[in-house]
């Protein structure tokens, strides 16, 4: 339990004072004579990949953006739609975002932050099932998954509804949109100065958010009352963000 | 007094060097692809009534063929990806199409096999890596339950490590 915990401390830790690379561990045995993927594996490969930023996914997005026809039109023009070669994303997602890994092929970058075309070409000469679940795992700290979609939905429906005081046990996103919302317009405290702050100052402002929040409402409620108890959300913030959007609720039209 | 100029320096180009030789001499790492690095899918079979039972293991009466394949890299793995993904334009979504990746697995992967000890019209050529279309004509005239067989054994590997 208590090394389960440290673990996981450390893997917040390397995310949290190093948000610049991602490091991803892969259980690997070596199967048929290559190194393989294996969950139950004794051994342990590490990769280490440049966080993806929206920049690269901007330059990966439109380097490999093609155009499908998905029609006609009755004049007889095409019809046709942009989508992402998914493929070819993933090769060139090698090339610019791994940075070093255990594999005993060492990691080459020019001037311009790409991998040499020489080391690639090494690089792609491993095992395509070990590579691709480095990739994968990768992709899982970028992606947001369809329950956290759903999550971040129905939290921001009660959030942002007409009476909403907040929500209890807000996802990530929630929190993150509260409290760096609410940091950075008062404070001018960016995403990168806030892990820094000395704790008690981080618990003392929060409160005082909130406060701030709870006087607000009852300010404006209805006959100068309304409003009530003081809600935290997530790690801090006030319950409520100070400009949100108004997020119409699924279905509602 | 006569004045010898400096000669001007002279801006040489900047040679682009190709790997240099001891590089070139290195044996690949231990995580690297190369040719010889390959796996076998075994199969044994029995005839019954006319028609060919996959069986567990060998014994009496049973034939034992052995399928040979070299293991896929990541570059090949992308562009057999790519060539078997399409947009399906209805759901928006890109679709694999498994067929048609496994077709590009024996095809580009596929070693050799004994099915052609005895028969040596089911021998597989290669033209520039890629097994010809005979050899696919081969590989297709297999009993369907000995080609889904070998299908499912190779891509215990491929897709799911082993």
């Amino acid at each position: 339990m208590s090394s389960t915990a440290e673990q996981i401390a450390r893997k917040e830790c390397e995310e949290l004072f190093d948000p610049d690379h991602i490091k991803v561990k892969i259980k690997t045995s070596w199967h048929l004579g290559f190194c393989l993927p294996d969950a139950e594996g004794k051994q342990e490969e590490t990769a280490v990949f440049a966080t993806m930023t929206f920049g690269d996914n901007h330059i990966l997005d439109k380097a490999t953006s093609m155009e499908v026809k998905i029609g006609e039109r009755i004049g007889g023009d095409d019809v046709m739609v942009k989508t992402t070669d998914i493929n070819e994303y993933k090769r060139l997602l090698i090339k610019r975002n791994l940075l070093s890994w255990s594999l005993d092929i060492p990691i080459e970058r020019d001037n311009s932050g790409w991998m040499t075309a020489g080391c690639y070409k090494r690089v792609s000469n491993v095992p395509a099932p070990l590579l691709d679940a480095f990739v994968r795992k990768f992709e899982e700290s970028v992606e947001v998954s369809e329950d956290e979609e759903h999550k971040i939905a129905r939290q921001c429906a009660i959030l942002f509804s007409k009476n909403g005081h907040g929500v209890t046990d807000a996802c990530e996103a929630v929190s993150l949109f509260c409290t760096l919302g609410n940091f950075s317009e008062k404070f001018g405290i960016t995403k990168e100065q806030l892990p820094k702050m000395a704790y008690k100052d981080f618990l003392l402002l929060k409160i005082m958010i909130a406060k701030e929040s709870d006087s607000l409402r009852v300010q404006n409620g209805p006959k100068g009352g309304g409003g009530g108890n003081t809600k935290i959300v997530g790690a801090g913030g006030r319950s409520k963000a100070s400009r949100g959007v108004k997020i119409p609720l699924p279905g509602s039209g | 007094m006569a004045t010898v100029e400096a000669k001007k320096e002279m801006i040489r180009p900047v040679e682009v060097l190709g790997p240099r030789v001891d590089e070139k001499l290195m044996k690949p790492g231990k995580y690297e692809i190369t040719p010889d690095i390959i796996f076998t899918v075994t199969i044994n079979v029995r005839e019954k009534e006319g028609r060919w039972i996959i069986m567990n293991g060998p014994g009496k009466g049973i034939d034992t063929n052995h399928i040979i394949f070299r293991m896929w890299s990541y570059d090949e793995m992308i562009e057999m990806r790519k060539m078997a993904t399409s947009y399906d334009v209805t759901k928006r979504v890109h679709m694999i199409d498994n067929d048609n990746l496994n077709r590009f697995k024996i095809q580009r992967l596929m070693v050799s096999w004994t099915f052609d000890k005895d028969n040596p019209r089911l021998r597989i050529q290669h033209v520039n890596g890629v097994m010809t279309d005979e050899g696919w004509k081969a590989f297709i005239s297999l009993q369907p339950n000995i080609s889904a067989f070998i299908i499912e054994e190779m891509n215990k590997v491929y897709e799911f490590n082993g």
